[in-house]
């Protein structure tokens, strides 16, 4: 199975399975299948703070509708079958009506005559769901002990996959995959984080090699969020994670969905992205430089949200704005930042349907000042902000500030201020130093802006 | 740096206006004063668009145009450098230079803003009124607390109280320990009671597995228990249905019985009846008998009145035919009826007569009226003519003459005026002929001759005394050049008497000998000779040496006495210049006299000759005002003859208006044409006036007799129309007496009264036929009544007592009557009980034939339960053991149903707990929110941080600050406060305050300490002042400083302490340029008396 990746338009109806349609030897030729990862059924959306105008009605249950577009879309297109890599739920996830959600929608696809095919992830190794539920016939759960092998007889298709038995997985998993028959089309299920993904932990390491090395046809990964095609045609196999169904928080930006593959006489002929992801996250970074007043500030913030609401193709967005560059109008923005969070969530309200959610709102303009000169005046505000610049990286001396600070760490649970997986951006300890200095630039232009802007601006 | 001149050329109220604050050498305090209005405001933002750029929304483009704003300034440097620079509105390189080194004003200023940014300048560089009132307050208010105070003071701010409580506060809201309703607090609350209920909540997978039985389990049971009842419902049926099968059989045997008895016990009273078929068969005569009873007992009473009546109608008839005249007769009813139907036309003729009567009456009398007024305006028309034959003359004729006299109204005054004017310019004359002394010339000579304008004699005039001024001049030059030459020979002579001058061609002289000497001697040294001696050629040696030193004291002479010797020169040739302007002057002089016979003769030319003859003329400016005087004369000759001739025009016009008026008036009435015009005109309107009235009277009078004549005829025209309308009744009248019947000669009121009279007895006819008539009828009907009464007695009633004996007498119809209905009723009665009998009868005997089937029906029944089932079997089991069966099965039956409703209830608790369990999202919907309050909490964690750490930071910093910089700052902010006050506080110093921190205290001059809170607001305002100063002074040895700008923060201080402060502020210029900016004219004339010290620019 060598040779370019024919790119066909293919308009004709393909064949449910089961029935009959263009085949040799009784098996189809042409078919195609629907590979997705990562669902985390029923987990929030992470740090979306609620406000009054906020569109909360469009962000509820999102990744439960996500997951039924991709049911919905399995039936559009007729699949052959569906592949599930792994991480159907989140480890801790223990409401058992999840599982009957999932059921249900499985049940859709057995209504229709599609297969499922799954493997447990991670987090579907710790969760009770995974344990206890009784799944419809036309699902296929893959043994976690070693691996298993489905064929799939109308289509000459084989299907080898295994679950994770434990939440932590350091071995190879892919190791044990047998190796591929050549006159069948083979596909191999597996979460893994492949030889190491940014921002992802370690589990069932393996590499591309030793995946080419099987002579699998295409390697239906999961684990990693963000979408990837690892190895393609003429290289072979396709190697693709798919990326999760439904980004979570600011950093999963952009579309996300499953994976359509169509394969042709026991060749991949086509790869192609969905995107079936319910609200876009999306990173807006603004550069400000030129833009000197308020008003031409949030005019320029509303065109940037347009546009991302516009790339968003009808859902809602969840908007990080960074606004950054050199520009006059940096005072006011440090100076009362909940102002400017108020009125760029007043801009985001009246782009209206479908709406957008402010996520957070990162000011790191810089004066058109040069800070460097007035740091050197020998003066009561060049003494300022040296203090700021110099505050000892050891040990900061907070006297009354780190009482309170201390008291209100101890008032938050732990869990409450537990960073999100594999990032410290949005780590939070009032007592840590480090943190704390993270801070300081914000600290200083609050000081800044409120000293040198008169006595109405405190 | 330092700004020397400030250009506002498109400013604010400004344009082209450039202010001058004094160059390098030039003192540092610049005081710009401008009352109200003067644009000191425009001024102030004029400086820091100038620095810092003019703001996009400029409040100063009133004037022109925002893009038209324009600011320049001549900047000088620290480095000694300095250029022009002009700043623009705009938002790109709006800073331009100007000139030589303009370009590098540009970068300098630059530099120095960025490292100054804009607020930096505006707190630290900027002091207003306002900013020092704060100041002194915001002292106040921290109690002196040293290190705020020399912190702000060093910022420039004075907010830093209220900053620090702001940040404070600010975190407060978010987070405080032991608070529970600050933000933080609250969402982590609400973020516990989420977690909580999603714990509690979560559906476990064996709770569904062990839920899912329980509905299955109960589910079973609930069949089971169906299935059961409906066995016990089935029994319970057959034994009810067994039951009533038994008790239906005994009710048929009972009910036959007692229908057999009931059939023997009618059939025995059926027989016992006595029945009346005879009477019965009479049935309707009777009944209709007794229902027309009453009617005949009326009859019989009402008959004898109708007869009564009867014959009374036929009495009155009878009397009224008599006043008809005759007898009634039935044969004249019928022409009494057609008269009647004539009398409705009668009655209308009866009251035309009326009406047609009392017409001509009225057409009589207005006739008569109308007779009268004619022949009344007849005489008034007779006596009104006689009195008009006394008028002549047509109205309008005179209106015409007396309208050309009245165009000539003023004709009278006129020529009265034209009179006093020909006396008054004769009287004129005469005076200025006798004034101008003409002699024989009369004015009626002069006229005659050609005499020459008055120009031409100003033109001679003129020419005179050109003449005589140009001869003056000559004089006058004659005389100073005379004069000058001799001042000049007396200055020659003076300067020659002061010694011999030597001059060029004197020393030309003397060299050409004192060459031709040496040539001389050269020769003989050459070509000695013997007769030379050497006496000889010594006395020429020393002839030659005294020539030598002769030229060279001479040519010295000439050098060292040049002036001398130039003035000596001069001398001379003004003399000689002199000579010659006087030979000059004195040529003309001559040329003069020529000219002026010329001039005489010409005068005389333009006179006729006859009056030059007369000689003395004199000069033509003596005659200049003669001539003009005879020229008056000749205009008052002029006027009179127009005068007259316009009197003659008026006179002629006025006796032609007067002959008219007086012709139209009495043309018989003579009368001189001499007489005024305005007395014919008064008479003429007089007699217009009377004669139009007339003419008006007369008109008036014809008018109404002409009416007077129409009424008069319309009048006998109505009274002829009547009288026809009259005569055309009567005719209708005879002729309807005539068709009437009545005598022809009857009046309309006869006529009514026979009229009535016979309406009258036609009315009691009809009555009297109409009683007759319901007389017979009553008779008739009471005939019948009797007739049939007897007939139904004999056929019904034979035996009745009365009716049996012959001859009878007649027989009382009412009582047999009502015998005959008491029979009839008897007779109906028997029958009806009869019939009753009988279909009671036929109805038991069906009852009977019923019951006998249901005993049957019941037998089979039971027959029929009996053997299905065991218990049953025997057919002895009787009712009551049926009854307490039944009852312990209903029993049995009851409880099954309590057991199934039980368990359909748990059924259906198990199976909504079971469907809850449905896949639903109520978990991640609390995770969600969950989500969102940590979300909140984190922000809200991390700005409280923010705050804490500012707050923090500022605090130390200000200790810091103090610490560094709190004795020099002391030190010097305590001179300037000392200069201030004027010596009243000499001292600044720090003391701690209750709480342990320093604190700002002065000393006053008794050594005494005072706080803040003990000053006065001004001396306070003063101790602000001196720490601004004091900061900024420590920092302008540090870089370039900028100019400070104040705006009026004199405005509360009086004229010592103005003078104070004016006076450190010239002290503080020597070492940056201070711009105050007032608009006190008395801070301006402060800073003037300072003397070189202070620079007034004034707006």
């Amino acid at each position: 199975m060598t040779g370019s990746v024919a790119h066909v338009a293919y308009n004709a109806p393909i064949p449910r399975a089961g029935t009959s349609g263009r085949r040799i030897s009784g098996v189809l030729v042409l078919f195609r299948f629907l590979h997705a990862a990562d669902i985390h059924l029923d987990s929030p959306l992470q740090g979306l703070e609620r406000y009054p105008e906020a569109p909360v009605e469009a962000i509820r249950g999102a990744p439960r509708r996500a997951f039924e577009r991709l049911v919905e879309l399995a039936l559009e297109e007729r699949v052959a079958f569906l592949l599930l890599a792994g991480d159907l739920y989140d480890g801790d996830w223990r409401d058992y009506n999840t599982g009957l959600f999932f059921t249900a929608q499985m049940r859709r696809l057995a209504d229709a005559g599609i297969p499922v095919h799954l493997v447990s992830g991670n987090h579907d190794a710790a969760s009770q769901i995974t344990k206890r539920l009784s799944l419809p016939p036309n699902v296929t759960h893959y043994a976690s002990r070693q691996p298993q092998t489905n064929v799939l007889a109308d289509f000459d298709v084989a299907i080898h996959g295994q679950s994770f038995a434990a939440r932590r997985i350091s071995d190879d998993l892919s190791a044990a995959y047998p190796q591929a028959d050549p006159g069948r089309f083979e596909i191999g299920l597996l979460h893994t984080s492949l030889d190491g993904r940014p921002g992802h932990a370690s589990y069932a390491p393996c590499t591309v090699e030793a995946l080419r090395a099987k002579g699998y046809a295409y390697w239906a990964l999961g684990h990693v969020h963000q979408r990837e095609i690892v190895s393609r045609a003429p290289e072979q196999p396709w190697i693709v994670f798919p990326g999760n169904l439904q980004g979570r928080h600011a950093r999963e930006t952009g579309g996300k969905g499953a994976t359509l593959v169509t394969v042709e006489h026991g060749r991949v002929v086509d790869v192609a992205h969905r995107d079936l992801d319910v609200v876009r996250w999306s990173r807006l970074e603004i550069d400000l430089t030129g833009q000197d007043r308020p008003d031409d500030v949030l005019a320029r913030i509303a065109d940037a949200l347009a546009e991302a609401l516009a790339q968003a193709d009808g859902r809602m967005l969840a908007a990080r704005i960074v606004v950054g560059g050199s520009t006059r109008a940096h005072d006011a923005l440090v100076r009362d930042p909940e102002r400017w969070i108020h009125d760029v969530r007043s801009l985001a309200n009246d782009l209206g349907e479908p709406g957008v959610w402010l996520e957070r709102l990162d000011i790191t303009t810089r004066s058109r000042r040069e800070l460097e000169a007035l740091r050197d005046r020998d003066d009561a505000l060049g003494g300022l902000l040296r203090r700021i610049d110099t505050l000892p990286t050891a040990s900061l001396e907070l006297g009354r500030a780190g009482d309170e600070l201390e008291e209100l760490k101890r008032k938050l649970p732990a869990p409450l201020l537990a960073a999100l997986e594999g990032s410290d951006e949005d780590r939070c300890d009032p007592t840590d130093p480090e943190w704390l200095r993270a801070r300081l630039p914000a600290v200083r232009d609050l000081l800044w802006a409120r000293l040198l802007a008169g006595e109405d601006a405190v | 740096m330092r700004i020397a001149r400030l250009h506002l050329e498109a400013f604010g109220p400004f344009s082209g206006r450039a202010l001058d604050f004094g160059g390098v050498s030039d003192p540092g305090l610049c005081v710009i004063y401008g009352p109200n209005e003067a644009g000191k405001s425009s001024a102030l933002r004029a400086i820091r668009g100038l620095l810092y750029g003019i703001p996009h929304q400029s409040e100063d483009n009133f004037v022109h145009r925002h893009q038209d704003l324009r600011v320049g300034a001549g900047l000088c440097f620290q480095d000694g450098f300095s250029g022009e620079v002009v700043r623009r509105k705009g938002t790109k390189q709006t800073l331009i230079g100007q000139g030589d080194g303009g370009a590098l004003a540009v970068e300098h200023l630059q530099a120095l803003t960025q490292a100054v940014p804009e607020n930096v300048f505006v707190h630290f560089y900027g002091l207003d009124h306002k900013g020092l009132i704060d100041g002194s307050r915001s002292l106040l208010e921290d109690g002196g607390e040293l290190g705020r105070a020399l912190f702000g003071a060093g910022l420039g701010i004075v907010h830093l109280r209220q900053l620090i409580d702001a940040l404070e506060s600010e975190a407060q809201a978010l987070f405080v320990p032991r608070g529970q309703k600050q933000r933080i607090a609250a969402a982590v609350a609400e973020w516990k009671d989420l977690q909580s209920q999603i714990r509690n909540s979560a559906l476990d997978p064996g709770r569904f597995e062990e839920q899912a039985a329980v509905v299955e389990a109960l589910g079973g049971r609930l069949v089971a228990s169906e299935v059961a009842i409906e066995s016990t419902r089935v029994e319970l049926s057959r034994c009810r249905r067994l039951k009533d099968a038994r008790q239906a059989l005994a009710r048929a045997e009972d009910e036959r019985r007692e229908v057999l008895a009931r059939i023997a016990r009618e059939s025995e009273r059926e027989a016992s009846l006595v029945l009346s078929p005879g009477i019965l068969a009479a049935l309707e005569p009777i009944e209709f008998l007794h229902q027309t009873l009453g009617a005949y007992r009326e009859t019989r009473q009402q008959l004898p009145r109708r007869e009564e009546a009867v014959a009374s109608l036929e009495a009155e008839i009878a009397s009224l035919s008599l006043t008809l005249g005759t007898a009634w007769d039935a044969e004249r009813e019928p022409v009494l009826r057609r008269i009647v139907e004539r009398a409705r036309r009668l009655r209308e003729l009866v009251k035309d007569a009326a009406r047609f009567e009392d017409r001509l009456e009225k057409a009589i009398e207005s006739e008569r009226e109308t007779q009268a007024g004619v022949q009344r305006l007849a005489r008034e028309a007779e006596q009104g003519e006689g009195g008009a034959a006394q008028t002549t003359g047509d109205p309008d004729l005179l209106a015409r003459a007396l309208s050309r006299g009245q165009k000539l109204a003023s004709v009278d005054a006129q020529i009265d005026d034209g009179f006093r004017q020909r006396a008054a310019l004769d009287e004129e004359c005469a005076r200025r002929e006798q004034q101008l002394a003409l002699g024989e010339w009369t004015a009626a000579r002069l006229e005659a001759l050609a005499l020459p304008p008055v120009s031409l004699i100003e033109l001679h005039a003129r020419r005179y005394a050109d003449h005589a001024e140009q001869g003056a001049r000559l004089a006058s030059r004659h005389r100073d050049l005379l004069a000058e030459r001799r001042t000049a020979v007396e200055d020659l002579g003076r300067l020659r008497g002061e010694g011999s001058l030597p001059s060029e061609v004197e020393l030309e002289a003397e060299r050409r000998e004192r060459d031709a000497l040496w040539l001389a001697l050269r020769d003989r040294w050459l070509e000695p000779t013997t007769s030379d001696s050497r006496e000889s050629r010594s006395a020429h040696g020393a002839h030659y040496e005294s020539r030598v030193r002769a030229v060279d004291q001479l040519a010295d002479r000439l050098r060292n006495e040049a002036d001398r010797v130039a003035r000596g020169a001069a001398l001379l040739a003004q003399t000689g210049r002199l000579d010659a302007a006087v030979a000059e002057v004195e040529v003309e002089a001559a040329r003069r006299d020529t000219e002026r016979d010329a001039l005489e003769a010409a005068w005389q030319a333009v006179w006729p000759e006859a009056l030059v003859a007369t000689g003395g003329l004199g000069e033509p400016e003596a005659r200049i005002e003669w001539r003009e005087r005879v020229n008056e004369l000749f205009a008052l000759y002029a006027r009179r003859r127009e005068l007259e001739a316009v009197m003659g025009r008026e006179q002629a016009a006025r006796g032609l208006a007067v002959r008219a008026i007086r012709e139209e008036l009495c043309a018989d009435r003579a009368g001189s044409e001499d007489e005024r015009l305005e007395g014919w005109i008064e008479r003429g309107e007089l007699e217009h006036a009377r004669r139009m009235a007339e003419q008006v009277r007369a008109r008036d009078r014809a008018q109404a007799r002409e009416q007077a004549q129409g009424q008069l005829e319309r009048a006998v025209q109505d009274r002829e129309a009547a009288e026809a309308q009259l005569e055309r009744w009567r005719a209708s009248w005879r002729e309807e007496l005539t068709v009437s019947s009545l005598p022809v000669d009857s009046s309309p009121r006869d006529a009514e009264a026979h009229l009535d009279t016979i309406q009258r007895l036609l009315d009691r006819q009809g009555k009297l036929a109409e009683a007759q008539v319901r007389v017979e009828k009553m008779r008739a009907d009471a005939r019948r009544f009797e007739t049939e009464c007897r007939r139904l007695v004999a056929s019904c009633l034979p035996e009745l007592p009365g009716y049996q004996s012959e001859p009878e007498p007649e027989p009382e119809p009412e009582p047999a009557a009502l015998r005959l209905k008491r029979e009839l009723d008897r007779a109906r009665e028997q029958a009806t009980r009869a019939d009753a009998l009988r279909l009671s009868l036929a109805e038991a005997r069906d009852q009977l034939e019923a019951s006998e089937q249901r005993r049957a029906t019941c037998a089979d029944e039971l027959q029929a339960l009996a053997g299905t089932a065991s218990e049953a079997a025997d057919e002895s089991l009787d009712l009551d053991q049926l009854v307490a069966r039944i009852a312990k099965l209903e029993e049995r039956l009851a409880q099954q149903g309590d057991e199934r409703t039980r368990t359909y209830g748990e059924l259906q608790r198990e199976q909504s707990l079971l469907e809850a369990m449905d896949g639903n999202a109520r978990q991640a919907e609390l995770a969600e929110q969950a989500e969102a309050r940590r979300a909140q909490v984190l922000v809200d964690v991390r700005r409280y941080a923010e705050l804490v750490l500012a707050r923090q930071i500022l605090e130390q910093e200000i200790e810091s600050y103090r610490r560094a910089n709190q004795g020099p700052l002391l030190e010097h902010a305590g001179w300037i406060f000392s200069q201030l006050t004027r010596g009243a506080y000499p001292t600044i110093l720090s003391d701690a305050g209750d709480d342990g921190r320093a604190r700002l205290v002065a000393l006053n001059a008794d050594q005494r300490e005072v706080t803040v809170e003990a000053m006065s607001n001004g001396t306070r305002d003063q101790l602000f002042l001196a720490l601004r100063l004091a900061t900024l002074s420590a920092s302008l040895d540090r870089a370039e400083p900028m100019p400070l700008v104040a705006d009026d923060i004199l405005i509360e201080f009086d004229d010592e302490r103005t003078r104070a402060t004016l006076e450190v502020l010239a002290r503080f210029s020597e070492r940056t340029q201070i711009l105050l900016f007032s608009h006190h004219r008395h801070v301006a004339e402060l800073a003037a008396s300072l003397g070189s010290a202070a620079r007034v620019v004034e707006l």
